[in-house]
C-alpha cells in the first residue's frame, strides 16, 4: 500500500546556514522519484527530514493526507536503505532482514515467510545464516534493501545506495532496484549525485542546487528542456555562448546568427546552450569560425574540441554513420541546430525557449 | 504578506518546541548533570569557598598566608614538586628506553615483561612502599643480610625511598604510551629517512624521536600528575620528608589542630598546579600528537645470540624489579608473624586473623566496589553517547566535567565530600553512601573513555536503521549500539574495577570504622607495624587484580589500552 508525498515549503536550518531552503516537491503514489545534485546540495538533509531524522524547521511533509512532522521516526513506516548500508554487524543476515517484522510482532511463521520471500526478490537466499562481515558490498547491499522492503513501507527511501559499488555491479544494481520497485510499486524517494544513474532510473528527477529546487521532470525532459544554466550544466554537457537579440526570434553569437523561437525582446542579452550534437561542422560558409584544435575518435562518434574566434573552447559531436572519416585540425566553421538548443537570459536563470 | 511569514514562524516555533519535548536522552542529560553539579561541582566549589575563611567563619586570606609564611607549609609544596619532576624523569629514563628495546629488538619474553610492567601499574598504589620497606628498610630483609656481610644499605626512607617506589611504580605509563607510538609508526618513514643516508644515531634522533616526543610527553605528563597526588606512598615511606597531600591529610584529619580552612586551601593549591599541568597537555601537547596507523609495522632488529641474551636480561631484570613488590608482598603473606615481627616458617596464621578481625573491611571493599561499579557502567554508557553522539555545548561542558577528577586528587576530592555532606539535608559523611559516591566520580573516566572510543567506531546509521525499522529510539540504542559498544564498556568498567577495590587516597579521607576498606585496612595495619596481616589484605587485593585483569584481557582482545 503505497502513498503520495507532498513536501510543503520545507526549511532545514543549521545555525544561520539554510541546507534546505523553501522546497516543495509532490511526490505521486508508486512513482520512482529521485533527488539529483551536487555533492552537499542537501539531498541527504531532505531524505532524514523524510524519514524523521531531521527536525523541519518550517513547512509540513504530508504523506497520503497526513501532516508527519511530529510523528517519531520509529512509526513512520518508511523503509530506508542507508549510503553504508547500516547492516547489523552482530546480528545474521537472516536476522538482519526479519528485524523490522520482530519490531512489529509480525508472527513468526508468516515473518519466515516474508523474509524468504525477501531475501529471494533480491536474490541473497543462499546467503541468509551469513554474517555481514562475511558478505561483499553489493551482498551488504542487497541485504539493506531486503531489509528495508520485507516491511512492506509506505515508502522507500534510498541515499546513494549504489555509491559504494564499483562500476559495473552499479549498473546491474540499479536494474534490479528499478525493477524490483515496479514489481512492488512502493513509493520511492531516490538520492544520487550521478546524472546517468538518475536518467536511467527514474520516473521523475528533481535536480537540486544549494538546498533548492532547481527543476522537477521526467529524465527526458530535464535533458532535452533544462528550465536554467544550473540544470544544464549539471546534466549532460553544454557549450555556453553569449548571444544577442537582433531581431525577433533572431540570435547572434559573435557576428553568426540564426532563427530561434523565443520569448525575448530585441536587444536583449541572452545565453544560449548547446549540446555537443547539436552542433556540427559546417558544410558552408555559414557558421561560427573556430579551429579544429583536436580530434578524438571515440566510435559511434567523432568528438572535436575547437577553439573559437573568441577564445572559448567548445566541444562537437559528429555521429560516426553520417561522415566518412574526421575532419583535419584548422579552420573550420560551427553551424547550430537551432530547434534543438536551449536559450536562457543573460544569467542563466529561466529558460527562454518559447 | 508580512501577516504569512509571521504565521509562519509561529507555527514553526510551535513545531520545534513539540518536536524538542523530553526524550531519553534529554531527561538522561539532565540527570548526569545533577549528579555532577551535587557529588562533584558542589563539593569543590564549597571547598575553593572555605579555603577563603578563617576558623571563625570570617572571610580572610589567612589560609594562604599561613601556607606562604611557614616553611612547615609551603616547603611541602616545593617536597611534591621536587618528587614530581624527579619522579618523572627518571620515569622517562627508563620507560622510554625500555619501550625502544622491546618494540624494535627481537628480545625474549617481550609478553610476560608487558604483562609484570602492566600488573604493576594495576596493583595497590601502596604495596610498593610496603615491599620496599620490607626489602631495604630498617629491618629489610636485604639490608639484614648486607649488614651481616659489613654492608650497610643506605636508608631507604624521605626523597629517596619515594622516587625509588614511584619511578618503578609510575614508568609503565611512559613505557605503554611509548611503546602504542613506536608500534604504530610507519616503516617507511624511517625506511625513508635512512634512504637519505642518514646513520641509524641519526635516524633515531631525527625520525624517530620528534614523532614520539609528544607521547613521551603525555606519558611524562600522567606520571608527573599521579606523583603529584599520591599519598599511600610518601606517608609509609616519606617520613620526615613531607609533601602536600599528606599536610592535607594531617590538617584535615588531626583531632587537635586540624584545620579544615586551611586543608582546603592546601587542597586548591594542589588542584591549580595539576589544572596547570593537564591544560598544558591539552593546550600544547595534544595538538602534537601524530596519529598515525600503520600501514606497515615497523621492523624488528633480528640480534645475535650474544646481544639477544644480554638485552633480553636487562629487560627482564627490570620488569622483574617492577613486579618485585608484589612477589614480596605474597610471600610476606605466608610467614609466620609474632606480634610486628616475622619469625622464620610459613603459615596462614595472618589469612586467618583477617579473616576473623578484618572481614568487614573485605566484605566492604567488594560491596562499595560492585555497587560503584553498576552505577559506573549505567552513567558510563550514557555519557559516553551523549559525549560522542550527541555533540553540543552542554556535551562538550559534561566531557570536562566527567574528566575532571583526573586532576583532583583522590585526598581532595575526598575532603570535599566529607565537608560538603557533613550535614543535612544529605548528611552521608561517615555513610557507606559517601565511599560509593567517592568511588563512581573517580573511578568513571577508564568506563566512560573506553565506551566512548568503541562508540566512535559505531556508525550512528546503524542505529537510526533500527529506529527506521520501528523501533522506539531509547530502545534502539539497547538493543543495537549498546550492544555493539559492549568490549569497549565491560574492558574500561574492568578497569574502574580494579582502580576502584585499590582505592586508598579518598577511602582514607572517608571511612569510619564501619565503612574501612581493604585498602585503608592495609594502611593502618602497616601504622600499627602488622606487616604479616597487612601483607595479606594486600594479597587478597592483588589476587583480585589479577583475575580482574585477566578477564579484561580476555574481553577487550588487546584493543582496548590500560593508559
Ligand atoms: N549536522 C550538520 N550541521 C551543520 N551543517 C550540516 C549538517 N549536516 C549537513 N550540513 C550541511 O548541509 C549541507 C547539505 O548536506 P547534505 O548532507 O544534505 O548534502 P548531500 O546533498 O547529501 O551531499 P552528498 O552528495 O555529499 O552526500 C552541506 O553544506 C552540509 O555541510
Ligand atoms: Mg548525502
Amino acid at each position: 500500500m503505497s502513498v503520495n508525498v507532498n513536501i510543503k515549503e520545507v526549511v532545514k536550518e543549521y545555525g544561520d546556514f539554510r541546507a534546505i531552503d523553501d522546497v516543495s516537491l509532490s511526490i505521486k503514489e508508486g512513482e520512482f522519484f529521485t533527488l539529483l545534485g551536487p555533492s552537499g546540495c542537501g539531498k541527504t538533509t531532505l531524505l532524514r527530514m523524510i524519514a524523521g531524522f531531521n527536525s523541519i524547521e518550517e513547512g509540513e511533509i504530508y504523506f497520503a493526507d497526513k501532516m508527519i512532522n511530529n510523528e517519531a521516526a520509529h512509526k513512520r513506516d518508511i523503509g530506508m536503505v542507508f549510503q553504508n548500508y547500516a547492516v547489523f554487524p552482530h546480528l545474521s543476515v537472516y536476522d538482519n532482514v526479519g528485524y523490522g517484522l520482530k519490531a512489529r510482532k509480525v508472527p513468526k511463521d508468516e515473518a519466515a515467510k516474508r523474509i524468504q520471500n525477501a531475501l529471494e526478490v533480491v536474490q541473497i537466499e543462499h546467503l541468509k545464516d551469513r554474517m555481514p562481515s562475511q558478505l561483499s558490498g553489493g551482498q551488504q547491499q542487497r541485504v539493506a534493501l531486503a531489509r528495508a522492503i520485507v516491511i512492506e513501507p509506505k515508502i522507500l527511501l534510498m541515499d546513494e545506495p549504489l555509491s559504494n559499488l564499483d562500476a559495473k555491479l552499479r549498473v546491474q544494481m540499479r536494474t534490479t532496484i528499478k525493477k524490483l520497485q515496479r514489481k512492488l510499486n512502493i513509493t520511492t524517494i531516490y538520492v544520487t549525485h550521478d546524472q546517468e544513474e538518475a536518467l536511467a532510473i527514474s520516473d521523475r528527477i528533481a535536480v537540486m542546487n544549494k538546498g533548492e529546487v532547481m527543476q522537477v521532470d521526467k529524465p527526458n525532459v530535464i535533458y532535452s528542456n533544462p528550465s536554467c544554466e544550473f540544470v544544464s550544466n549539471f546534466i549532460g554537457t553544454s557549450n555556453f555562448l553569449k548571444g544577442k537579440v537582433v531581431a525577433d526570434n533572431t540570435i547572434e553569437v559573435d557576428g553568426y546568427t540564426f532563427h530561434k523561437n523565443i520569448n525575448a525582446t530585441v536587444g536583449e542579452d541572452v545565453l544560449v546552450s548547446v549540446r555537443p550534437e547539436q552542433f556540427a561542422v559546417s558544410q558552408t560558409d555559414e557558421g561560427l569560425a573556430g579551429e579544429i584544435v583536436l580530434s578524438t575518435f571515440l566510435g559511434d562518434f567523432i568528438s572535436y574540441d575547437i577553439e573559437l574566434a573568441n577564445g572559448q573552447s567548445i566541444e562537437v559531436n559528429e555521429y560516426t554513420q553520417n561522415i566518412d572519416e574526421a575532419k583535419p585540425e584548422g579552420p573550420v566553421k560551427v553551424c547550430l541546430s537551432a530547434k534543438d538548443i536551449n536559450v536562457f537570459d543573460a544569467e542563466g536563470k529561466v529558460n527562454l525557449n518559447a | 504578506m508580512l501577516n504569512k511569514i509571521k504565521a509562519i514562524r509561529w507555527s514553526a516555533l510551535f513545531t520545534n518546541k513539540k518536536t524538542k519535548r523530553m526524550d531519553f536522552w534529554s531527561i538522561s542529560k539532565v540527570v548526569v548533570f545533577l549528579v555532577f553539579l551535587i557529588f562533584l561541582l558542589y563539593p569543590f566549589v564549597s571547598l575553593f569557598m572555605r579555603s577563603f575563611f578563617d576558623v571563625d567563619g570570617n572571610f580572610s586570606l589567612v589560609n594562604f598566608e599561613t601556607f606562604v609564611s611557614f616553611k612547615y607549609y609551603y616547603g611541602t609544596l616545593f617536597n611534591s614538586l621536587l618528587v614530581a619532576v624527579v619522579t618523572t624523569i627518571s620515569a622517562v629514563l627508563i620507560g622510554v628506553p625500555l619501550a625502544y628495546l622491546t618494540a624494535r629488538y627481537n628480545v625474549w619474553g617481550k609478553r610476560i615483561v608487558n604483562v609484570m610492567i602492566v600488573m604493576s601499574l594495576m596493583s595497590p598504589p601502596f604495596i610498593g612502599a610496603y615491599s620496599w620497606i620490607m626489602l631495604l628498610g630498617r629491618n629489610g630483609v636485604i639490608t639484614n643480610t648486607l649488614a651481616n656481610i659489613g654492608i650497610n644499605v643506605p636508608s631507604i626512607y624521605g626523597f629517596v625511598g619515594i622516587i625509588l617506589v614511584f619511578t618503578l611504580k609510575l614508568y609503565p605509563y611512559v613505557y605503554l604510551y611509548v611503546s602504542g607510538a613506536l608500534n604504530s609508526i610507519d616503516s617507511s618513514l624511517e625506511e625513508a629517512a635512512e634512504n637519505l643516508g642518514m646513520s641509524k644515531f641519526r635516524r633515531i634522533m631525527s625520525v624517530t624521536f620528534p614523532v614520539i616526543m609528544p607521547t613521551i610527553a603525555a606519558g611524562g605528563i600522567m606520571v608527573f600528575m599521579s606523583s603529584l597526588a599520591d599519598f599511600g606512598t610518601p606517608m609509609l615511606i616519606g617520613e620526615g620528608f613531607k609533601v602536600l597531600p599528606v599536610l592535607v591529610y594531617e590538617e584535615f584529619m588531626s583531632e587537635v589542630g586540624g584545620n579544615a580552612g586551611l586543608a582546603s586551601a592546601l587542597s586548591i593549591i594542589i588542584v591549580s598546579f595539576s589544572t596547570i599541568v593537564l591544560l598544558f597537555q591539552k593546550r600544547v601537547i595534544d595538538k602534537k600528537v601524530y596519529n598515525m596507523s600503520s600501514l606497515r609495522p615497523p621492523v624488528v632488529t633480528k640480534l645475535r645470540t650474544l646481544p639477544r641474551v644480554l638485552l633480553s636480561g636487562l629487560t627482564f631484570l627490570v620488569a622483574t624489579i617492577t613486579f618485585l613488590p608484589q612477589i614480596v608482598v605474597v610471600v610476606t603473606s605466608f610467614i609466620k608473624t609474632k606480634g610486628p615481627l616475622f619469625v622464620s616458617g610459613f603459615s596462614l596464621d595472618s589469612y586467618r586473623t583477617i579473616f576473623y578481625k578484618l572481614g568487614t573491611n573485605i566484605r566492604n571493599t567488594f560491596t562499595f566496589s560492585f555497587i560503584a561499579i553498576i552505577i559506573i557502567i549505567v552513567l558510563g554508557i550514557i555519557i559516553a553517547y551523549l559525549i560522542t553522539k550527541r555533540r553540543s555545548k552542554s556535551s562538550e561542558v559534561l566531557d570536562v566535567l566527567v574528566m575532571f577528577p583526573y586532576v583532583i586528587p583522590g585526598a581532595v576530592l575526598g575532603i570535599g565530600l566529607a565537608l560538603a555532606f557533613k550535614n543535612p539535608p544529605l548528611a552521608i559523611t561517615g555513610t557507606p553512601i559517601i565511599m560509593i559516591v567517592a568511588y563512581v566520580i573517580r573511578k568513571m573516566p577508564y568506563t566512560v573513555r573506553s565506551s566512548s572510543a568503541m562508540l566512535q567506531q559505531v556508525d550512528q546509521s546503524i542505529e537510526e536503521a533500527s529506529i527506521n525499522l520501528g523501533v522506539s529510539p531509547m530502545r534502539s540504542f539497547f538493543k543495537i549500539t549498546a550492544r555493539l559498544m559492549l568490549p569497549g564498556i565491560v574492558s574500561g568498567a574492568i578497569l574502574s574495577w580494579i582502580s576502584t577495590i585499590n582505592e586508598l587516597s579518598s577511602s582514607i579521607m572517608l571511612y569510619t570504622g564501619k565503612t574501612a576498606t581493604i585498602s585503608v585496612a592495609i594502611y593502618t595495619e602497616v601504622v600499627r607495624a602488622s606487616f604479616g596481616t597487612a601483607a595479606a589484605l594486600a594479597s587478597i587485593l592483588t589476587l583480585a587484580t589479577v583475575v580482574s585483569f585477566i578477564l579484561f584481557h580476555i574481553i577487550s582482545k588487546g584493543k582496548v589500552s590500560v593508559v
